[in-house]
């Protein structure tokens, strides 16, 4: 039994009840507490992080980077040799996303938001990249600058951790870095990402002696370069992402294709998901305008249990990220078909 | 007449070799048309050994064919032999289309827009 000086039994019946938590503490009792009714608990000042919104903004990752004193470009050109080497660490982990959990609505969401923000992301020009996401959001209700805004964090945290890395040191991290962000399933992956890489790099710098200083000449073409080539290096020969699946689809498909039809191979079909929106299909279908001038347009379904072969649309680079999920099916199949002549895309 | 990279002549007899354009897809959605080549029955090989892509259409200059090689998701101009069925010369021009409309030696003349607007040209060697 504690003494009767303790202060555990110093309240009565007539008292207001046992101390608050917190009242003994140096800093006094909680400001906002709740009655007792509610069993002293203690309300949060702040909003826990699950029910925080989304508040990262381009405008506030601009000045991040700013304040950083390294431009993404530059950044960029470090990446140089080993980013290569660090994309095919991350993509181990590749099949088990495309064989298992891509086909999970979230994930496909989540991933479709950081492929589309990865590939609208032009570093030589932030805040048009920026803006144009957000004009994108507007319009389609999406949330690709705020994953930019998270990526470019993911980044700046690496670069501000270890200033002295050797460039393959460099390219290795953030391959790593943008791998992982790529074949993120959640929001916050890409900081994980950039916390566990980090850790790694600073182990193997503390081993180097020599150390390799930001700036060197020619990082604007090397930054050029790795910027072109880095999201088409996830793109397969037959252009997915990583690479299709063969099935009898469970599902009938409203799809949509730009272009002419072939009876004797198979082609291929987006989701009916823009319509005849010239610039989604550029943009999310990865269709160049080198290939195809997106003046014929046919919807149709496929029905259910057609064999056919399904993936993500892969990037073809700058500013053809992909990113829906694209068929390869016999035309023929495809039921109901319309079509549509619309005025010729150049761009 | 508009040089396409969706419709082409892919299966003809030139210098007396039969040359096949088999196994074709798109190369994206409403892309251009790719393949393999088979010439009097050979598959057309590229450095690695590997049966190599091209694209259209197919230009027959003497006992050369002229073609669009596939390398990742652009082209360049490619010199096969005919007889051997191997790749000669390639050119160092790399486009996202190239559509061959000429020849002269070992100067290509070709256009890398589907309006065909402009004609271009380029060295094989």
């Amino acid at each position: 039994m504690p003494p009767a000086s303790s202060q555990a039994t110093r309240h009565t019946f007539a008292s207001a009840g046992p101390p608050r938590p917190g009242a003994l503490r140096p800093a006094g009792a909680p400001r906002h507490t709740t009655s007792r009714t509610l069993n002293d608990a203690v309300i949060r000042r702040t909003r826990p992080p699950a029910a925080r919104p989304r508040t990262m903004t381009g405008g506030t990752m601009l000045l991040v980077l700013r304040d950083s004193g390294l431009s993404l470009a530059v950044a960029y050109a470090q990446f140089g040799e080993g980013v290569l080497a660090g994309l095919g660490d991350s993509l181990k982990s590749a099949w088990s996303l495309v064989s298992h959990d891509l086909w999970q609505g979230a994930t496909y969401t989540e991933l479709v938001t950081t492929v589309t923000a990865l590939g609208m992301l032009d570093p030589y020009n932030l805040p048009g990249s920026l803006a144009a996401a957000q004009a994108f959001d507007r319009r389609w209700g999406t949330h690709i600058a705020q994953r930019q805004g998270q990526i470019l964090t993911a980044i700046h945290q690496l670069i501000r951790q270890i200033p002295h890395w050797t460039p393959r040191q460099w390219g290795h991290a953030v391959g790593r870095l943008v791998g992982d962000a790529v074949l993120a399933k959640g929001a916050g992956a890409a900081f994980k990402a950039a916390g566990s890489v980090g850790e790694l790099a600073t182990q193997v710098a503390k081993t180097n002696v020599a150390s390799w200083k930001l700036g060197s000449m020619g990082a604007r073409a090397a930054a050029k370069t790795v910027v072109q080539k880095l999201p088409t290096v996830l793109t397969d020969g037959r252009g997915y992402f990583i690479g299709p699946l063969t099935v009898r689809t469970p599902l009938s498909l409203r799809v949509q294709r730009f272009g002419l039809m072939s009876l004797s191979k198979p082609d291929y079909w987006g989701p009916r998901t823009f319509g005849t929106s010239q610039a989604a299909a550029r943009r999310l279908n990865a269709i160049i305008p080198s290939w195809n001038n997106l003046s014929l347009y046919t919807e149709g379904t496929i029905p259910r249990g057609t064999p056919l072969r399904i993936g993500i649309t892969g990037s073809q680079g700058w500013p053809y990220p992909g990113g829906l999920y694209q068929v390869e099916v016999e035309s023929r199949a495809v039921v109901g078909q319309a079509s549509k002549i619309l005025p010729p895309s150049t761009k | 007449m508009i040089l396409s990279p969706y419709q082409f002549v892919g299966n003809f007899t030139a210098a007396g070799v039969a040359v096949d354009y088999v196994e074709t897809r798109e190369l994206g959605q409403g892309g251009p048309v790719i393949g393999h080549l088979r010439l009097a029955g050979r598959w057309v090989l590229d450095e690695a050994g590997q049966r190599a892509e091209f694209g259209g259409p197919l230009l027959v200059q003497g006992a050369s064919l002229l073609a669009p090689l596939l390398r990742g998701f652009d082209f360049e101009l490619a010199r096969l032999d005919l007889p051997t069925g191997r790749i000669v010369a390639t050119s160092a021009v790399r486009e996202k289309l190239i559509l061959p409309a000429s020849a002269e030696g070992n100067t290509v003349f070709y256009y890398n827009d589907l309006e065909n607007s402009q004609l271009r040209q380029c060295t094989l060697s």
